[in-house]
């Protein structure tokens, strides 16, 4: 046992040569873990790209210089990888390709209607996504030869009464004035006849160059924004007797206008700074509250100044305010139904404006005209999306209002046997206009005067709301309707305002919203949803003023991103009639 | 045919009966369309206690900003600057409504409900006009418990106690034979009877509305917002005299009024000199048989303040009676004398350019007499030109304006020459009297100095209330 101890005994000497091996080895190990370290870190840093000031991985100075794209529906969607392989898993069934602008109507295929996708095998509702599938489907094709000459006729309402000297179209008939309202009107005509091969391009870029010319020049509201009123032979900015004059401006009325002027810098995209130099001249910073509400102006008769007042019901308001959102504003509370109730009307619990008004002393007519505009012009969908297909609103409470709109008033002729198709229309002699509502202070079909006066004489059927609801539902009633209108025009002015429900006969009377409307729904008959999406990287409207203060006076908006997308709702759905 | 095409129809057919009396509108558009110059009426000057300006929810481009709006005599009413007004007894006007349509830039206006029209002639007396009769048929006025038979000329110009009869209320109904044919309501039709006056006197405070403010009634009532905000634009021209009887000011409705104003009204209205009694009859408690005072031809007097009845007994005492004078339809054409007295005074304060009361010397120097030529006496009274259009533009001058033809509204500075000599020329067929048919102007002789004084101190007072 001993010997063997002895045996295995190593001396001192082995003991630091062991050591100096084990040192050696670790040094060498260090060593070359260390180079191989060096090498790799070198290699990298060959591969780190720059953060440069104002390039794609710097968001804020991009967002400084108003060049960060805009995130739509497609862009965010293509972030998250998804691809149409997860249709049908993730309640995403319709992704498409970002929408096109279709052909002219003269430039068409003639098969292009049979490769149109209806949705009609989808069930209607809600999806997930709050986006909402409608009972009824639009009218899509050609016109017909009817349909044709009525919007040759309804087109020549502005070749008769637009002037020459400002390029601005009168709001009825030969009166020389007219409206911001009125004048999207006008530009929705343009537009129309545009596409639907009435005129050809010089025509469309001289009159919408000329127009948009006259409304960057016109004196502004307190140089603000827009007065409600001008004369359309001087561009003076007039009072309602179209005297020189101030009103104030109506932020209803700018917001149709900028869904219009978002369609045509759109649609054609050499106009886009015509389009944004209007704009940029305007105001903001009272339009929107930080709340997200739309604001109008008017001049108080005591003091003379301006007081800014809310503006917008139900119906009109979130047809405004999406407006607003397709130029960056975020009208949030606008877009929002709340506060609304229901009436019962034939068991149709229709949606109306819940402010009470006793107290806040602006009526809330329920008329079928601010839904037919979102539809007919935006598809119900929301300001961000540009992809869905035309059968699925991403707006989807607004599509599930709207045929609600539709429903009553087709019960009402089912049970009544009154053809119902109500809009505000102007009337000839006094009271020169009418709210001729499905439910209005708290009766139903109530026809008012805009100072309350209740004139069921007035009553018709507007040529307008009979030709958007054809457009927009393809039923058996829109037929009726249909037959009652197409022929209601005068050759010589365009297309009366309406039909009497009463048996008075026309309403004599010639306008550039029912003449715009009424070619805004043949217009969709044809492409769909006038809307497009804008293909461009960037826009003035978002780049311009950017070394001034200018932007943050005037309130301009950057571009919005994802969270300042206006929100997809949802509210209760009327699943069967109640009474 | 509806109401609306009705009332338009009427009111065409009215624009041409009274063509002649107007013949400076022929050109006025009748065409239906909006024009601003069809504006006649401010909407800021209330027609009654309580009414007050409001705002139109207008989405065009063009119509009237303001209305008014109001109670008077139980009945709701709004009206707006072109005239067109709705008479209802229900808030929301919508049943039994009597409607008023005026022509296109005038005073002249129409009253009506259903088959029953109701106008001023060219003598500022109540016409009335129903669709359908037949000299066979007999009118009658019910008022649920008693039954009155009307005469035959109730479709001829009313003489006061007919028409203060009507203004009772009740229901008209026409029978033939035995059967009855029409019946309809008079609700609302005192009220647009008091419209139509204060209308074609171009809404002046002569006329006195119905429940109107009297002085010295020292209680301010402060008029709370009918349906909208205080801010709004006006479109019809704003008068002085509005801004001192601003709303808010106005006294408390129903307060008697005092024995001067009552007496000069009571006088005016019924063509008496002012201090001499006016004999009564009460009709609540004795029937009248018109049919009988018809024959005779002699009416008895009736006191208009008895037969309307929640006003107080202040009940338009002017404008009862008609006052033609001031009325453009139904003014009388200037004598010559006064035209060529207007003439010279243009000259001289437009062309001379001398001062109001030199003009007024001159002129009164070169007459001679200051009768002869024609200007009223009490003008050249005091040599005080201000006691004319100086002082009281809006209390005596904004009675005399045309209504006609031109906007309401005091003249600006470059028309106040125009102005004073058209309201001097128009002064003198008041005091040229007149007649109609071989019967006297029932209001126009009454038209005195004095009255004008009498009125003049009425508003002083109402003034000095209000401040």
């Amino acid at each position: 046992m001993a010997e063997d101890s002895e045996k295995t005994r190593k001396t001192a000497v082995f003991g630091l040569f062991l050591l100096l091996v084990a040192v050696a080895v670790l040094c060498g190990m260090t060593f070359f873990v260390g180079s191989a370290a060096r090498a790799v870190f070198l290699k990298q840093e060959e591969d780190v790209i720059p953060i440069i000031a104002g390039g794609d991985l710097d968001d804020l100075p991009a967002l400084m210089r108003g060049n960060l794209p805009v995130v739509t529906l497609s862009a965010t969607l293509e972030n998250r990888g998804v691809t149409t392989g997860d249709l049908g898993r993730r309640d995403l069934s319709a992704l498409d390709p970002v929408r096109e602008k279709p052909p002219r109507m003269c430039e068409l295929p003639e098969d292009y209607f049979d490769h149109i996708d209806h949705g009609r095998e989808q069930s209607p509702g809600y999806r997930r996504s709050n986006s909402y599938v409608r009972k009824y489907r639009a009218r899509r094709g050609f016109l017909t030869e009817r349909e044709l000459r009525a919007a040759q006729v309804a087109w020549h309402y502005f070749e008769l009464y637009t002037q020459e000297t400002t390029g601005m179209a009168n709001s009825v008939g030969n009166y020389p004035s007219t409206t911001l309202w009125d004048t999207a009107s006008y530009m929705a005509a343009v537009v129309a006849a545009y596409e639907l091969c009435l005129i050809e391009k010089p025509e469309l870029d001289k009159r919408i160059t000329q127009l948009l010319t006259t409304v960057k020049g016109l004196e502004l509201f307190r140089k603000e924004m827009p007065n409600k009123v001008y004369h359309t032979k001087t561009g003076e900015k007039v009072d309602y007797t179209n005297k020189p004059g101030e009103i104030g401006f109506s932020a209803l009325d700018i917001g149709r206008f900028l869904v219009w002027m978002r369609i045509i810098k759109n649609r054609y995209p050499y106009l886009g700074n015509t389009v944004d130099s209007v704009l940029l001249k305007w105001d903001f910073s009272n339009t929107i509250s930080p709340d997200g509400l739309l604001f109008g102006a008017y001049v108080d008769k005591e003091t003379g100044e301006t007081v800014y007042a809310q503006e917008g019901r139900l119906g009109y308001e979130e047809y405004a305010a999406k407006g607003f959102a397709l130029w960056g504003f975020r009208p949030i509370l606008a877009h929002r139904a709340e506060p609304f109730l229901t009436a019962s009307i034939f068991g149709v619990q229709v949606p109306y404006d819940g402010r009470d008004p006793r107290i806040f002393h602006s009526q809330n007519y329920v008329v079928t005209e601010s839904y037919l505009q979102d539809g007919l012009e935006l598809g119900f969908d929301l300001p961000q999306d540009d992809i869905s297909p035309t059968w699925l609103s991403t707006d989807g409470w607004r599509a599930e209002f709207a045929d609600r709109i539709y429903e009553v008033q087709e019960a009402r002729w089912r049970r009544t046997g009154f053809m119902t198709a109500r809009s505000e229309h102007n009337v000839k002699g006094p009271p020169y206009f009418t709210y001729d509502t499905i439910f209005s202070d708290g009766y139903p079909w109530n026809t008012v005067t805009p100072r309350g006066d209740y004139v069921p004489d007035h009553a018709a059927v507007a040529a307008k709301a009979a030709l958007g609801l054809w457009a927009l539902w393809d039923t058996d009633y829109t037929d009726v309707l249909y037959d009652a209108i197409i022929e209601l025009y005068d050759p010589e002015n365009g297309m009366y305002e309406g039909l009497y429900e009463g048996g008075q006969g026309r309403v004599e009377i010639f306008t550039a919203n029912n003449n715009g409307i009424i070619l805004t729904s043949l217009l969709h008959k044809v492409q769909g949803p006038i809307l497009t999406p804008y293909k461009g990287d960037t826009e003035v409207w978002y780049t311009a003023y950017r070394d001034q203060d200018i932007r943050v006076r005037r309130k301009y908006p950057d571009p919005p991103q994802q969270d300042d997308w206006l929100p997809a709702l949802r509210h209760s759905v009327q699943t069967e009639v109640d009474f | 045919m509806t109401q609306q095409m009705k009332s338009l129809i009427a009111l065409a057919m009215f624009g041409v009966m009274i063509a002649p009396a107007e013949a400076q509108d022929a050109g006025a558009p009748a065409d239906g369309a909006f024009s601003p110059d069809n504006a006649i009426l401010d909407t800021g000057l209330p027609f009654a206690i309580g009414a007050q300006e409001a705002r139109q929810e207008l989405r065009s481009s063009f119509g009237w900003p303001t209305f008014q709006e109001g109670l008077v005599e139980g009945v709701y009413f709004r009206f707006d600057p072109d005239g067109y007004a709705r008479f209802a007894p229900t808030p929301r006007l919508d049943v039994d409504v009597f409607e008023v349509l005026c022509r296109p830039r005038t005073t002249v206006c129409l009253g009506r409900k259903e088959a029953l029209q109701a106008y001023l002639n060219a003598r500022g007396l109540v016409q009335l006009k129903y669709d359908g009769v037949t000299s066979e048929d007999r009118f009658f006025l019910v008022d649920g418990l008693t039954e009155l038979e009307l005469p035959e000329r109730i479709l001829q110009p009313l003489d006061p106690a007919l028409e203060g009869l009507l203004m009772s209320g009740g229901d008209l109904v026409v029978r033939r034979g035995d059967q009855e044919v029409e019946r309809l309501s008079l609700v609302g039709f005192s009220a647009v009877i008091g419209y139509l006056r204060w209308v074609a006197a171009g809404q002046d405070y002569s006329v006195l509305p119905r429940g109107w403010p009297v002085p010295t009634s020292g209680v301010a009532q402060p008029v709370q917002g009918l349906t909208t905000r205080p801010g709004w634009q006006s479109t019809g021209a704003q008068q002085p005299f509005q801004l001192g009887l601003a709303a808010e000011a106005l006294p408390e409705q129903g307060v008697q009024a005092p024995a001067g104003l009552s007496r000069v009204a009571g006088a005016v209205q019924q063509g008496l000199p002012v201090g001499q009694s006016v004999p009564a009859l009460d009709l609540s408690q004795r029937p009248v048989d018109f049919g009988q005072t018809s024959n005779n031809g002699n009416l008895p007097v009736v006191d208009l303040g008895l037969i309307n009845q929640g006003d107080g007994g202040f009940a338009t005492p002017v404008a009862q009676g008609g006052f033609p004078a001031v009325n453009g339809a139904a003014q009388p054409a200037v004598a010559g004398g006064s035209a060529d007295m207007a003439r010279r005074l243009t000259f001289l304060l437009d062309d001379i350019g001398l001062d109001l009361e030199t003009a007024l010397m001159v002129l009164r120097l070169s007459a001679g007499d200051e009768a002869s030529a024609g200007v009223p006496t009490e003008l050249f009274r005091n040599n005080d030109p201000t006691a004319i259009g100086g002082a009281q533009p809006s209390l005596i001058g904004a009675r005399l304006v045309p209504a006609s033809n031109q906007p309401l509204g005091l003249p600006n500075s470059g028309q106040s020459n125009m102005a004073l000599v058209d309201m001097i020329s128009r002064s003198l067929p008041v005091e040229a009297g007149g007649s109609v048919g071989g019967q006297p102007f029932a209001t126009a002789p009454s038209a005195s100095a004095d009255e004008f004084q009498l009125l003049s101190e009425y508003f002083r007072s109402t003034l000095a209330s209000i401040n």
